[in-house]
């Protein structure tokens, strides 16, 4: 019996010393992890000389190269590294990007150019720094596609045909 | 009272998974009690017959997900006999260094998960503010915190680095075991819920092929560690007590989680002689296994995990097979909840530690 | 009390309303007093106790909606008001109905009870305390009938092991009420109070010489309030669900309110039986120093209200920290405990307070 009391008291002083201790809470989305170096994030390629060794390794199919487009989709990635790690160019990284939550199904398909001389490669990417310059706040790239869209008046079918149209208007990249 | 049949449905609050148990009750007592499995069966072993092995390797990290870097050890270490590589010292060190930060952190959320079953919410969010500290060197280190695709048939995918922060961990895992044993262990109302419950008698669980912390808290000191090459020179003895109900496995599971603290600080002290990395790596492209049957085995948080590959030469294995603890521990669940009380039996399932996705694969 | 019922007539006597009105609307005020105090203390616990668990978790608890989470229980309320209220079919209407509509009563009218300060107390009969202790088991009643009005067998299995749980503990509460009702030998709560004012200041308050009757009164207290560890009845809907299975909407927001507006009436019993009540620790009271001659006279009045609030604040502190900590009993052996443990316990401690009022001290 009076071991009984003793250790409940020791469990309750033991939880009392937890009051006074730092909150470990982290209030997300106002503060912000910076994911590590290695953190295997959204893909991003460049230099790729399709030589096919990603497509061999990948679990699940998501890459795809047609022709000098290089495509990966994002349904079907599982961000494993395999790519990464195999690549005999070190082409492909996963980066740190861990946001891509987003409404248009087809924005989860990435298109990088294979050509050589193409800096900026994602279609993603490209309508995010266009929509900088142009000083439009940016929150998702779809918003912000259908947004330069309704500025430029131009009708909006898919985010790939918009980025072109808007690079072919913009600065001819 | 007539006979009441209820489901413990496949939607729990407790975090054990889509495990349903059809209960047979009268008033309060079990009269039998059917476990029906299969909500989370992904098809693990056909899909091996159709993706090659490095094509397969990230997905063995999620047959279990609390103990990830168990199945992927399992899987290389078949592969690794079947291509009659041997592993240096530093890899070795590294992947039990791995191994064992896994299993503290993998015991450490059973333990949580088990008090909030019985009731108590404090000692899931301490639980889990200690496996944060783990889970942010895996980040570092491989990549991602919990499938972490590290290690390769041969090796691992880069050398560990930082290795203050596991001494870091390791500092504060004495006193916060300590802080649990004060916080459960001899609480009263613990001590009422589990002690006498769930009593799992040696010859039951052997004949149960019961392996693990649950068969150790019988009194059985099994434990595959003690001959397996990897371990060599970072192992010793077995945690084994002789309490047999479930007290006794919540028990040996936190003395397990001291001994893999042990285990972690001897393979630290060997990765800070800093030696080049010495690793015999595959060309994943053009690699064949031989024709042949290759088995293998390791201790898992949940008991003994085996592999086991049949190959016919080609890039694909012809057929592979999984063997996980908590298979059998939901088989011995109908013998262990006849008889007992209804409110015993979240308890005494909570004790044997079952993750679904190991069941249903 | 006897002051603002004279304000009262007074002010209707200028408006030219004869007394005979003034007699029966005057307990609309204090009633309304009660009312809005309830909600707003109701409301503020229930975020307290989330918040209080969070700082117990090394976590913060809701701080998002309103600054530090002020709004979050009214957003809740607001959220279950926007619920559909479902009633099953083949239920008692009228019954199912009920359950939820009485389940405050017992909360206003023990609140009511409560001497708040030497001239706050709204009802001030000479035997409250036995009015007390049958209106504390009341919400027993509201819980049967919503249990068995809900035409689910498991409904009315967890009605039914609450009610056992109920009962089980209410013997040592009417024991360790009866040893303190010894010690001051009357049945009036003011009384109590009062008799618990001496030379000694803290030391002569009733906790000291009834330390054991405070720790069963305390124990005995979650049972009946169906909190940790003994929540067996509300967390065992993992299993058979408990009483407010087919409750959705505003009705399940007034048993879970309710649970709340009990817990602060306990707290403040128990502050009253054990803790001195209104009285101040250091004897004197605060306010003549601090206000000057006239308001001072009146405002120790509202510093009295303050101390039993304080020592109440204090006991649902500790019964949040009690939450956090232990984990569930189970239902055979809350039963036994009470049973075996709690009540030969509390039998001795009533032989032991009356000894102690015999024997002189300033107890006596």
């Amino acid at each position: 019996m009076l071991k009984g009391i003793k250790y409940t008291l020791l469990s309750m002083f033991t939880v009392f010393k937890h009051l006074f201790k730092k909150p470990v809470t982290l209030e997300y989305p106002e503060k912000r992890i910076t994911p590590p170096e290695q953190f295997r994030g959204k893909p991003v390629v460049e230099g790729c000389i399709k030589c096919g060794t990603c497509i061999k390794v990948c679990p699940s199919g998501a890459i795809k190269i047609e022709g000098d487009e290089f495509k990966i989709d994002l349904n079907k990635c599982i961000f494993c590294g395999n790519c990464q790690y195999y690549c005999p160019k070190k082409a492909i990284k996963l980066g740190g990007e861990y946001e891509l939550a987003t409404e248009d199904i087809n924005g989860l398909e990435l298109t990088y150019s294979t050509e050589e001389g193409v800096n900026v490669t994602s279609s993603v990417e490209q309508t995010t720094r266009l929509a900088q310059e142009e000083g439009v706040n940016v929150t998702s790239s779809v918003e912000q596609t259908t947004r330069l869209a309704q500025e430029g008046d131009v009708n909006v079918t898919s985010s790939v045909e918009q980025t072109t149209r808007l690079a072919q208007e913009g600065e001819g990249e | 009272m007539t006979e009441l049949k209820l489901n413990l449905g496949p939607q729990h609050p407790s975090t054990h998974g889509v495990l349903r148990l059809i209960l047979e009750l009268e008033g309060e007592k079990i009269l039998s009690c059917e476990p029906d499995i299969g909500y989370l069966h992904r098809g693990m072993e056909k899909m091996a017959e159709k993706l090659s092995y490095i094509q397969y390797l990230p997905t063995v990290d999620r047959i279990d997900y609390l103990a990830g870097f168990f199945y992927s050890e399992l899987f290389c270490r078949t592969v690794e006999k079947a291509l009659e590589i041997e592993l240096s010292d530093r890899v070795r060190a590294i992947r039990v260094m791995m191994l064992e930060l896994n299993r503290i952190a993998s015991h450490l959320l059973w333990t949580g998960a088990f008090l909030m079953d019985l009731g108590a919410v404090s000692p899931f969010f301490y639980a889990f503010r200690e496996r944060e500290m783990i889970l942010k060197y895996f980040e570092k280190i491989t990549g991602q915190r919990m499938m972490n695709n590290y290690f390769v048939f041969g090796g691992v995918r880069r050398d560990v680095f930082d290795l203050d922060d596991v001494d870091e961990f390791l500092k504060i895992l004495t006193p916060k075991l300590k802080d649990y044993e004060n916080l459960i262990t001899e609480n009263p109302i613990f001590l009422q819920r589990t002690k006498g419950k769930g009593v799992l008698e040696p010859e039951l669980a052997l004949n149960n092929s019961i392996t693990g912390p649950n068969l150790r808290a019988s009194g059985v000191g099994i434990d595959f560690r003690k001959n397996d090459s990897l371990y060599c020179g970072f192992y010793h003895e077995p945690v084994v007590l002789k309490g047999k109900d479930a007290w006794a496995r919540y028990k040996a599971r936190i003395e397990e989680m001291r001994m893999s603290g042990c285990i972690v600080r001897q393979a630290l002290e060997y990765l800070r002689k800093d030696e080049p990395l010495k690793q015999k790596l595959v060309n994943p492209l053009k690699m064949r296994l031989p024709a042949g049957e290759f088995l293998s085995e390791i201790e898992a948080p949940r008991g003994l995990a085996r592999c086991y590959i049949k190959s016919i030469g080609e890039d694909k294995p012809y057929r592979l097979k999984w063997r996980t603890g908590s298979y059998y521990a939901v088989n011995l669940l109908k013998k262990l909840l006849k008889g007992a009380y209804l409110n015993d039996a979240i308890a005494i399932a909570g004790s044997l530690d079952i993750i679904l996705p190991e069941v249903d694969k | 009390m006897n002051y603002l019922y004279h304000l009262y007539i007074e002010f209707l006597a200028k408006h030219g309303i004869p007394q005979f009105w003034g007699d029966i609307t005057f307990y609309i005020i204090p009633l309304s007093i009660i009312f809005c105090a309830l909600l707003v203390i109701v409301l503020a616990l229930v975020l307290a106790e989330r918040k209080l668990l969070g700082f117990f978790t090394q976590r913060k608890g809701p701080n998002r909606v309103g600054l530090w989470g002020i709004l979050q229980t009214i957003a809740d309320a607001f959220k279950l008001l926007c619920k559909e209220n479902i009633t099953p079919k083949g239920v008692n209407v009228f019954l199912f109905n009920l359950a939820p509509a009485l389940i405050f009563v017992p909360v206003m009218v023990v609140l009511g009870l409560i001497p708040y300060s030497a001239e706050f107390t709204f009802m001030d009969f000479r035997t409250n305390i036995l009015i007390y202790v049958v209106f504390a088991g009341f919400p027993l009643l509201c819980i049967l009938l919503g249990g068995w009005a809900s035409n689910n067998k498991y409904s009315l299995i967890g009605a039914i092991r609450n009610t056992a749980q109920v009962l089980a503990y209410e013997l040592p509460i009417a024991f360790t009420v009866l040893s303190i009702i010894a010690l001051s030998s009357s049945m009036n709560l003011r009384e109590i109070t009062l008799a618990q004012s001496s030379s000694a200041g803290i030391f002569g308050w009733f906790w000291v010489p009834c330390i054991l009757g405070l720790i069963i009164m305390f124990i005995s207290m979650l049972a009946e309030l169906n909190r940790c560890p003994f929540d067996l009845p509300e967390a065992e809907s993992e299993l058979i669900c408990g009483y407010n299975t087919e409750y959705s909407g505003m009705r399940f927001a007034m048993f879970y309110l309710s649970e709340y507006g009990m817990l602060f009436a306990n707290a403040l019993f128990i502050a009253i039986l054990f803790f001195g009540g209104y009285l101040s620790p250091f004897g004197k009271y605060l306010s003549p120093m601090i206000f000057p001659e006239t308001v001072g006279g009146i405002m120790i009045y509202f510093e009295q209200v303050c101390w039993l609030l304080l020592k109440s604040f204090l006991i649902i502190f500790v019964v949040i920290w009690v939450r956090a900590t232990l984990p569930r009993m189970a239902s055979f052996d809350l039963l036994k405990f009470s049973w075996t443990v709690l009540l030969p316990i509390s039998i001795f401690n009533f032989l032991l307070m009356v000894i102690i009022k015999y024997t002189g001290g300033i107890y006596a």
